[in-house]
């Protein structure tokens, strides 16, 4: 009989859920909905990756995002049965994060910051500064910036809400989020041209 | 000016469908969570059906109690019979002569059941034929208690020897006859207290015309009513009643003299020093009453005498004994004054003051009792009057000064009323019979007022303690 070589064996063929991840994820929800504690693990291992992406962006810290994705599983373990499988699914689950952590930026308002970024002076981005920076710098980015402006920028820049929608989700006028929006934005770009000007310098000296 | 919009779309492609491992303790603290809340809904859930279930078994359980009325009404009207002679009995107490019969149960035709409320007939199987063929006769009840008499069954029954009583239906098929006869051995009662228990708490009716034993439905349970003890009133009957109360005892008045201006200092020191309590005692009449079982409302009359000497002597005391005489003298009388003697020394004065008081208390209270003692305690006010006086003090000249109202050389010293004062007492009392009760009650009082007049240089109160000891009588 012939072997098969130890290194053509796929670690992940050697966990447990690997029969499990060639469900659909119509089965895991099902499974999720008859109370499958393997399909609720599988369903978080499914998506819990980008929703703690989506997670960082509205915290402050890690520990709250954590937090907020904690809280936002548990919501979506919980009322899975109002999903009607109609849309994404990814989707829905997003829009349970980000609510989940619009509701701890609305507890942790008092905490936002409000700075004079409309003096900072306008520059255009380069595209080549974004390339140069990783999905985690672009991540401390984002939190640099103050609370309130961070929520709009993350609704309207990069969730693609209307300012109608971000001014209902985060209880302000939706001239606050139109104005805070451009202020994220010039506070960004200032920092993205600051980070390129590191980077010829460096570039440069080597 | 608006922003160029690449920077959005530089963020978006980058971040939207970014993927950061989460941390990893974040799945298990998840998965607790879900745990925890499926844990608390189960729990919700079965307090909810263990809810719905004891609503279920408490309807079941009152319906039940309903047929089982019932069917006592219609065991009442079965056993509405005569006693006969031919009446016999399965404990073997009352026919002790006779072979005990076995007792059977005949299966009626309606599939009545052994254990339920519904009533069951009992024959006797010797004369099950004679009730089979219609037999008119006299009905008789007889009730026993297999439980109680169960040795005694046992011994002359020959059921006793049943070799397997145990086994339900504790019921053998007996006889070959077309009725099926079911015997029951004395032990299946104490081996099936379950099955048997309506039976064994009802007691077995025997029933002469038919020989059946109806077992009727078990008397409900009353409490009885807690005797009274002997000697002691009943309160919880009488909640509210009058008491009446007669008595006398000592007292120990302390008297407290205060100077009202420092220049009386010393005629405070010449009281204090000619001046001493001697004795008092009180009596009265009071009633009371006694309402909610363990509430008083007092008032009555109070005398308190008291008594003080006042004991005086004068050490400069100089007695001169004069002789007046009168001489008729040219037709005129002449009067001559003799001085006799002139005597030197202490003048002794010694009197017993008294003091009666009146006093008519106004007290609430509470009473507690444990059989035939008890205690009370009462507190309250009461209007005084010093309504009797009589006696001698100094007077701010240091000379005896007699204050007796009436009398020609009195003075007026001491108010005729005090005003009120406070009392308080505690009773201890013991249920001679049940409405009479003898107590002791240690009092206290103090009059507010002074009971010398204002213009008086000493002021003199009273606190008065005593013990009372007396009778009660109780009305209704």
């Amino acid at each position: 009989m012939k072997s098969v070589p130890s290194a053509y064996i796929s670690p992940e063929s050697q966990s447990p859920f690997f029969a499990i991840q060639l469900l659909s994820e119509t089965d895991i929800i099902r499974g999720c909905l008859r109370g499958s504690a393997q399909s609720q693990r599988l369903l978080y291992e499914r998506f819990a990756g980008k929703m703690y992406a989506v997670c960082l962006r509205y915290a402050h810290t890690q520990a709250d995002a954590a937090d907020i994705l904690q809280e936002g599983f548990v919501k979506v373990f919980t009322k899975l049965g109002q999903f009607q499988f109609q849309g994404s699914f990814e989707g829905w689950v997003r829009r349970i994060m980000i609510h989940t952590a619009l509701r701890m930026y609305q507890r942790q308002r008092f905490e936002m910051e409000q700075s004079g970024y409309e003096h900072l002076p306008e520059s255009p981005v380069e595209p080549e500064a974004l390339s140069l920076l990783s999905e985690g710098e672009l991540l401390k980015l984002i939190n640099g910036l103050p609370g309130g402006y961070r929520a709009v920028f993350n609704l309207v820049a990069i969730e693609g809400y209307s300012h109608a929608e971000a001014a209902e989700l985060l209880e302000i006028q939706e001239s606050t989020s139109r104005s805070q929006l451009t202020k994220a934005r010039r506070w960004l770009a200032e920092q993205l041209r600051l980070l390129q000007k590191e980077h010829v310098v460096s570039t440069t000296q080597d | 000016m608006e922003q160029p919009p690449n920077i959005d779309q530089l963020f978006r492609e980058r971040l939207h469908h970014a993927e950061v491992p989460p941390p990893a303790f974040v799945w298990p603290r998840v998965a607790e969570e879900l745990r925890r809340r499926r844990r608390r809904f189960f729990l919700w859930l079965w307090l909810g059906v263990g809810l719905a279930g004891a609503g279920v078994w408490g309807l079941w359980r009152v319906n039940a109690g309903h047929n089982s009325l019932t069917g006592a009404v219609k065991t009442t009207r079965e056993t509405a019979v005569h006693p006969t002679p031919s009446n016999r009995s399965i404990t073997g107490n009352t026919s002790a002569a006779a072979p005990l019969p076995t007792l059977a149960r005949e299966k009626s035709t309606s599939n009545r059941s052994i254990t339920g409320n519904t009533s069951a007939a009992w024959v006797l199987p010797n004369e099950k034929a004679k009730s089979q063929a219609g037999t008119q006769r006299e009905a008789s009840a007889q009730v026993f208690y297999p439980v109680k008499k169960q040795k005694q069954f046992g011994r002359q029954s020959a059921l006793h020897a049943a070799p397997d009583p145990l086994l339900l239906p504790l019921l053998t098929t007996k006889d070959g006859s077309s009725s099926v006869i079911t015997e029951i051995s004395p032990l299946a009662y104490s081996a099936a207290p379950l099955t048997f228990l309506p039976e064994i708490k009802a007691g077995l009716v025997l029933l002469s015309p038919a020989h059946s034993l109806v077992l009727p439905k078990a008397k409900p349970f009353v409490r009885k009513k807690k005797q009274p003890l002997k000697n002691c009133y009943n309160f919880a009957q009488h909640p509210r009643v009058w008491l009446l109360d007669a008595y006398a005892g000592p007292s120990l008045p302390q008297r407290q003299l205060t100077a009202m201006q420092s220049e009386s200092d010393d005629y405070l020191q010449q009281r204090r020093n000619t001046e001493k309590t001697n004795w008092a005692f009180h009596a009265g009449v009071r009633g009371s009453l006694l309402f909610g079982r363990h509430f008083l409302l007092r008032t009555g009359a109070h005398y308190e005498q008291m008594t003080e000497v006042f004991a005086y002597g004068d050490p400069n005391y100089i007695r001169v004994l004069t002789e007046q005489t009168s001489h008729l003298v040219d037709g005129t009388w002449k009067t001559v004054l003799d001085t006799i003697s002139i005597s030197y020394g202490e003048h002794y004065v010694k009197t017993f003051n008294r003091f009666g008081m009146l006093e008519i208390p106004l007290l609430v209270g509470a009473e507690f009792r444990a059989g035939r003692v008890g205690v009370s305690v009462q507190g309250g006010a009461s209007l005084n009057v010093w309504f009797w006086k009589r006696g001698t003090i100094l007077d701010a000249g240091g000379s005896p000064q007699n204050f007796t109202p009436g009398q020609e050389d009195a003075s007026p010293v001491f108010r005729h009323r005090a005003g009120w004062s406070a009392t308080a007492s505690a009773q201890l009392f013991y249920h001679l019979r049940p409405r009479l009760r003898v107590f002791a009650e240690p009092y206290y009082s103090h009059a507010f007022r002074p009971l010398t007049l204002a213009s008086q240089p000493v002021a003199q109160h009273y606190t008065i303690w005593g013990l009372k000891l007396g009778l009660t009588k109780i009305f209704d």
